[in-house]
C-alpha cells in the first residue's frame, strides 16, 4: 500500500508527524509547502507543493494542476492530510484518483470544525475530529495526536 | 532564559511588547523572542527571525519558560520538551488571525491543565511574574506520537 501524507506548514505538518506510526509497514511519501521540512522525514519520500490559499483564486487554479498531475504520477492508495487548504486539494483530486481519503482536522480546531474540515467532509472517506464534543454521525473522534 | 514565539504567519505585536514591558522588572532573566515582521520596536529583549527548526528546538531546550502565541505547532513541541509554557491567544479583531480559533485552543488546554493561558497584555505580565516568583513548572508532558486509539483506527482503515 502506498499512502501519500500531505500537510501545510507550521502546526499541520508537526500535528502530521505525530501520526507516523499509522503508516508503518507501508510505503509512505510526504508531501508540503516547505523545502526545510525534507530533513524531518530523512526516512521517506518528500515532494513539495506550492502554498494553497482559498483567498488567491488564479493561484489555487495553477496549484490545482500542479499537484493534480503530481499526484497521478505518485499513484497512492491512500492520502491522509492533517490540512490545512493544501491538504483539502489533494483529498478532492484523491476523490477524482479513486483514492481512499483521510481527513485529520486539525487539533487547533476546538470549538468547532474548521472551513477546510467541512469542505473535506463532503469528499473524504473518513473525517476525524480530535474533540469528543464535535463529533457527529460523519465526523468519528477516536482520540486525537497527542498520547 | 525566557523563549518567547509567536509562529511564522503572522506578526504578534500585542505579546512582543507586553514581554518587552514586563522585561523592565526581570533584570536578572534573558529573554530572548522570536518575531515576525515586527511593527513594534523592543527596547529590553533580544529578538531573533527566521530561525530554523534545530534553533527553535534549541532555544526551547534552553528555556526555563516559554510564552508562545495559541499555536499547535508550538503547543506540541513545548510540551513535548516538558516546559512550562503560558499562551496567549490571537484575537481576530486586531487581525492578528483570521478567526478566533486560538482562544478555544487556549480555553481547551487550560480546562485541561497543559498550559497556563492569559488572554489580555495585562495578564500577560502578572502570569509572567507569578510563574517565575513561585518557579511554576510544566503542567504536562506528552511523547512524540498521537494516541494509540487514533494510531489503530487510522492504521486499520488504511490496511482494510
Amino acid at each position: 500500500m502506498k499512502v501519500l501524507a500531505v500537510a501545510s506548514g507550521g502546526g499541520h505538518w508537526v500535528e502530521l508527524l505525530r501520526l507516523r506510526l499509522a503508516f508503518e509497514g507501508q510505503e509512505v511519501i510526504y508531501m508540503s509547502t516547505n523545502e526545510s521540512f525534507r530533513k524531518t522525514v530523512p526516512e521517506s519520500e518528500f515532494v513539495v507543493v506550492p502554498e494553497v490559499s482559498r483567498w488567491d483564486k488564479l493561484k489555487l487554479i495553477s496549484s490545482i494542476f500542479k499537484m493534480y498531475s503530481i499526484i497521478k504520477s505518485l499513484k497512492p492508495d491512500t492520502i491522509i492530510t492533517t490540512g490545512a487548504a493544501p491538504g483539502v486539494l489533494s483529498l478532492f483530486i484523491g476523490k477524482l484518483l479513486g483514492c481512499k481519503t483521510i481527513w485529520v482536522e486539525s487539533m487547533c480546531h476546538a470549538g468547532k470544525i474548521s472551513i477546510s474540515g467541512k469542505m473535506a467532509k463532503k469528499f473524504a472517506s473518513r473525517v476525524y475530529t480530535q474533540y469528543p464534543h464535535l463529533a457527529t454521525n460523519g465526523i468519528i473522534y477516536s482520540g486525537n495526536i497527542m498520547s | 532564559m525566557i523563549f518567547v514565539t509567536i509562529g511564522s504567519q503572522e506578526p504578534f505585536d500585542r505579546l512582543i511588547k507586553a514581554v518587552d514591558e514586563v522585561a523592565v522588572e526581570l533584570k536578572d532573566e534573558e529573554i530572548i523572542a522570536q518575531v515576525f515582521k515586527p511593527g513594534y520596536e523592543v527596547k529590553n529583549i533580544k529578538t531573533v527571525e527566521f530561525i530554523s527548526p534545530l534553533e527553535y528546538n534549541y532555544y526551547i531546550e534552553q528555556a526555563d519558560l516559554v510564552i508562545a502565541h495559541a499555536g499547535m505547532g508550538t503547543i506540541l513541541s513545548v510540551l513535548q520538551l516538558e516546559k512550562p509554557l503560558l499562551v496567549f491567544p490571537r484575537l481576530s479583531k486586531f487581525k492578528e488571525t483570521r478567526n478566533d480559533h486560538q482562544v478555544d485552543t487556549a480555553e481547551w488546554f487550560e480546562k485541561n491543565n497543559y498550559l497556563y493561558v492569559a488572554y489580555s497584555e495585562q495578564e500577560v505580565k502578572e502570569k509572567i511574574r507569578s510563574i517565575l516568583k513561585n518557579k511554576l513548572g510544566s503542567l504536562h508532558k506528552i511523547d512524540g506520537n498521537a494516541s494509540p486509539e487514533l494510531i489503530n483506527s487510522i492504521k486499520h482503515f488504511i490496511t482494510e
